[in-house]
């Protein structure tokens, strides 16, 4: 009788316990995000020729030889392609529907309804042109008019200034995260080289991994000693332990700089601080934010020409708006004569300009100290009861189709197609983001599935084990009891 | 395929954070009977809406427009109304003098009457509506008849234009012209005018009030001078009767377009509702299927996520 069986049953123990410490890890983490289940590989050990039949072979009980993480490459890729795209159309909702409150239409005190009193107050003065109290009445409508305007411009510019804002804190985050990453590559090709498995800091990598992609769409390769390169376009942003800082300010020194405002508009560009190229940003909330201020073509290391995002076509369609309707009534108040028998003043001014070209939403005002018989109602001079002027000046706000940005179209037309566009974008982007995040999580799904930890197949494994292992420890006591039975008789 | 606890509940969130926006956007739509609160709702109900506001505020604007002409043009009609009764009086003033029965004092008297009637004819040609001369074109804060006689076009605020037309928007590109200025083609002829004093015009309000001061020297002077004028005095007549018609056309026309602006407003009203309304009966019914299914996810949901093998084995 040879004693191998308690060698047998001790590596078994061991190896048991070792697949039970394994489940109990999985099992603990069943929820941690990133997680990636693991699993005990188990070898039979190799025969060796029996002591009382050295020509048969018999086996040799079992070692644990490591512990794999689960894996697919794929099903990770494809994952984090799709929380870029979802992080992308998330951020889009988002921010198209902070600026849908701006265009609530139709409501009382709306655009819209101000543009319509406005217009209104003008056919009133036409058929009573000596009234005072219609003239007042077309002042304070111009002022409420241009106010409504002012404050929608005021809303849009604080909401573009926050998705500035938003860039520089994201592009400060991937500079972090690309950091973190290259630390990790570090040590992971630490362990690696001394022959471990770095199981738990490459789910440190991923988990970093998948929280870049939400911010930017990004490739990746693997590198030499289980390091990982990451890419944002075709330029690198991690190369093993080395990281590439992204810019998030405009150069100025460069030839080929970007613009710095688009219509007006302020925005930050992220360029590379190496050689100062245009980043490749197409995805991710990153990208989203992007889209919001701006488009801007990139060829090679090369800007093209910059075309308004979002929100500042809608800041631009604004501003025409506002142009034309000051174009049109100044131009209509030097037409006709007020009841000094003057030519009209001009209505409405920009700040302190009355140049049509620098009057915008946001500083359209009604001129200062313009007065009530100050309104050229009448178009021949010495008319007081002519509100001819008037007449055709509401014609003209109402119902006249003019030139505004690139549209012939009647005022009100202009703003409704505004409002058409900003509801059509932010539909868009919603049902964008629900159908992405349905796909994002039928990936999420698949990939869980498989490398995930399942509760129930967790379950019987540990009760396999646990089997194994009181098995492996009643061969002890039974080869104990066999020896000691040998022995009682023996003595 | 295996199940994780993350799959049942990530699917299970997703389930019931889709069925929650629904039943928010169903509860809002029943809450505020509008089919949509953000143009991002229903992007195109929302633009048809608004074009729907602007062309049923428009119509608000201009039946104001027509119910303050339909004032003028009335208040001009009555003034009409009582020139031409004066005008009737005159006449038979004018062929009382025509006779040759009446002594001097008769015809003093006569004259004195149609004076009289003159300055009737003056105030009623300076009516005033809503703090303007009705008959004075643009320059209607001055009366177009001064104290001063014979009136005639210059010097006074008598309106000298023909285009000082009053014109009031009714519709789109529809206008009505609600005062007179005494310029409109009524028949007049200036060929056909008395020739004495004053200067003979075209204005027949204006040659109607001097005519009446024509007769009155006429009538002093005896039944011959009177009876040379009959014939114009009966060709003011005409004009202010034509007058009256063309401004009672005016009106017809300015109270049919005020029944049309009410008919389009009421069925612009109606597609406001049809297209920003929401449904009550499909929402309320929406609400309630989404609240059962809503009610099973959480069920279920709740039963399976304390689930697994766990439960049942004991090692």
């Amino acid at each position: 009788m040879g004693f191998e069986v308690l060698g047998i049953a001790s590596q078994a123990i061991a190896a048991q316990q070792l697949a039970l410490d394994v489940t109990g890890n999985n099992m603990a983490n069943a929820t941690t995000p990133g997680y990636h289940a693991e699993s005990v590989n188990l070898t039979e050990n190799a025969p060796a020729p029996d002591a009382v039949m050295p020509t048969t072979l018999i086996g040799n009980g079992v070692t644990a030889t490591a512990v794999t993480r689960a894996t697919n490459t794929f099903l990770s890729s494809s994952v984090r392609n799709q929380t870029s795209a979802n992080s992308y159309a998330t951020a889009l909702s988002q921010g198209l529907n902070q600026v849908q409150n701006i265009f609530q239409e139709p409501q009382s005190g709306g655009l819209a309804e101000m543009m319509n009193q406005f217009n209104q107050s003008w056919l009133t003065l036409s058929e009573n042109p000596e009234s005072l109290s219609a003239r007042e009445s077309v002042i304070q409508d111009g002022k409420t008019l241009a106010s409504t305007l002012n404050s929608m411009a005021n809303t849009l510019t604080t909401e573009e200034a926050s998705v500035n804002q938003n860039i520089v804190s994201q592009v400060q985050k991937v500079n972090q995260l690309a950091g973190q990453i290259a630390q990790l590559n570090g040590q992971i090709a630490t362990v690696s080289t001394s022959g471990q498995q770095p199981n738990a800091l490459l789910d440190q990598r991923g988990a970093l991994l998948t929280k870049l992609s939400k911010l930017v769409h990004i490739s990746y390769t693997n590198g030499p000693a289980g390091s990982l390169d990451v890419y944002i376009g075709s330029h690198p942003l991690v190369t093993g332990e080395k990281t590439y800082q992204v810019d998030s300010k405009s150069p100025t020194t460069s030839a080929s700089s970007p613009p710095s405002t688009i219509g007006g508009t302020p925005v930050t560009v992220p360029t590379w601080a190496d050689n100062q190229a245009p980043v490749q940003i197409k995805s991710g909330s990153l990208g989203a934010n992007i889209a919001l201020l701006y488009q801007l073509p990139i060829n090679g290391s090369q800007w093209g020409t910059p075309a308004p995002g979002y929100l500042t076509s809608y800041g631009q369609k604004l501003n025409n708006l506002a142009k034309t309707l000051a174009t049109t009534v100044n131009t209509a108040q030097g037409r006709g004569f007020d009841l000094n028998n003057n030519a009209g003043a001009p209505f409405f001014t920009g700040g302190t300009s009355s140049t049509a070209t620098q009057i915008t939403a946001g500083n359209i005002q009604v001129a200062q100290g313009l007065s009530a018989s100050q309104l050229a109602a009448a178009s021949t001079s010495g008319s007081p009861g002519d509100g001819s002027n008037a007449d055709a000046l509401y014609n003209a706000l109402s119902n006249q189709k003019m030139t505004i940005g690139s549209s012939q179209t009647t005022l009100s037309g202009y703003y409704q197609s505004l409002v058409g566009q900003v509801g059509l974008d932010g539909q868009n982007a919603s049902n964008l983001s629900t159908d992405s995040k349905n796909t994002l999580t039928s990936l999420q799904n698949d990939l869980s599935s498989v490398t995930g930890v399942d509760l129930n197949q967790q379950s019987v494994s540990m009760i396999q084990e646990q089997q194994s292992y009181v098995a492996a420890a009643k061969l002890i006591t039974t080869q104990q009891t066999m020896i000691q039975s040998l022995l009682s008789a023996v003595g | 395929m295996e199940i994780t606890p993350m799959t049942i509940s990530n699917s299970l969130l997703q389930a019931i954070q889709n069925q929650e926006s629904q039943i928010s956007q169903l509860q809002q739509e029943e809450s505020t009977g509008q089919r949509f609160q953000l143009p991002s709702d229903n992007p195109i109900a929302a633009e048809t809406t608004l074009g729907l506001h602007n062309t049923l505020s428009q119509l608000k604007a201009y039946t104001q427009s027509a119910q303050s002409a339909e004032g003028w043009l009335n208040q001009t009609n009555g003034s009409l109304s009582s020139m031409i009764s004066l005008w009737d009086q005159a006449l038979q003033t004018a062929t009382q003098a025509a006779n040759s029965t009446n002594n001097s004092s008769d015809l003093n008297a006569l004259a004195e009457t149609v004076r009289g009637m003159q300055k009737n004819l003056g105030a009623l040609l300076n009516t005033q509506y809503q703090g303007s001369y009705l008959f004075a074109g643009y320059n209607d804060q001055t009366a177009p008849i001064s104290s001063a006689f014979p009136a005639s076009e210059s010097g006074t605020a008598w309106p000298t234009q023909t285009a000082e037309a009053r014109q009031f928007d009714i519709n789109t590109k529809t206008q009505v012209t609600v005062n007179l200025t005494g310029w409109e083609s009524v028949g007049q002829n200036p060929a056909n005018t008395y020739g004495g004093p004053p200067t003979p015009t075209s204005n027949f309000l204006l040659q109607a009030y001097n005519d009446l001061g024509t007769l009155a020297s006429a009538i002093t002077k005896g039944p011959a001078a009177v009876k040379g004028l009959l014939p114009y005095l009966n060709q003011d007549l005409s004009n202010l009767t034509s007058a009256q018609a063309l401004e009672g056309g005016r009106l017809a026309r300015v109270k049919n377009t005020l029944s049309q602006l009410k008919n389009a407003s009421s069925d612009l009203s109606q597609n406001v509702a049809n297209t920003s309304g929401a449904n009550m009966a499909q929402v309320t019914t929406q609400l309630a299927q989404e609240e059962d299914a809503y009610q099973a996810a959480l069920q279920s949901g709740s039963k399976i996520l304390s689930l697994s093998l766990l439960n049942y084995i004991n090692p």
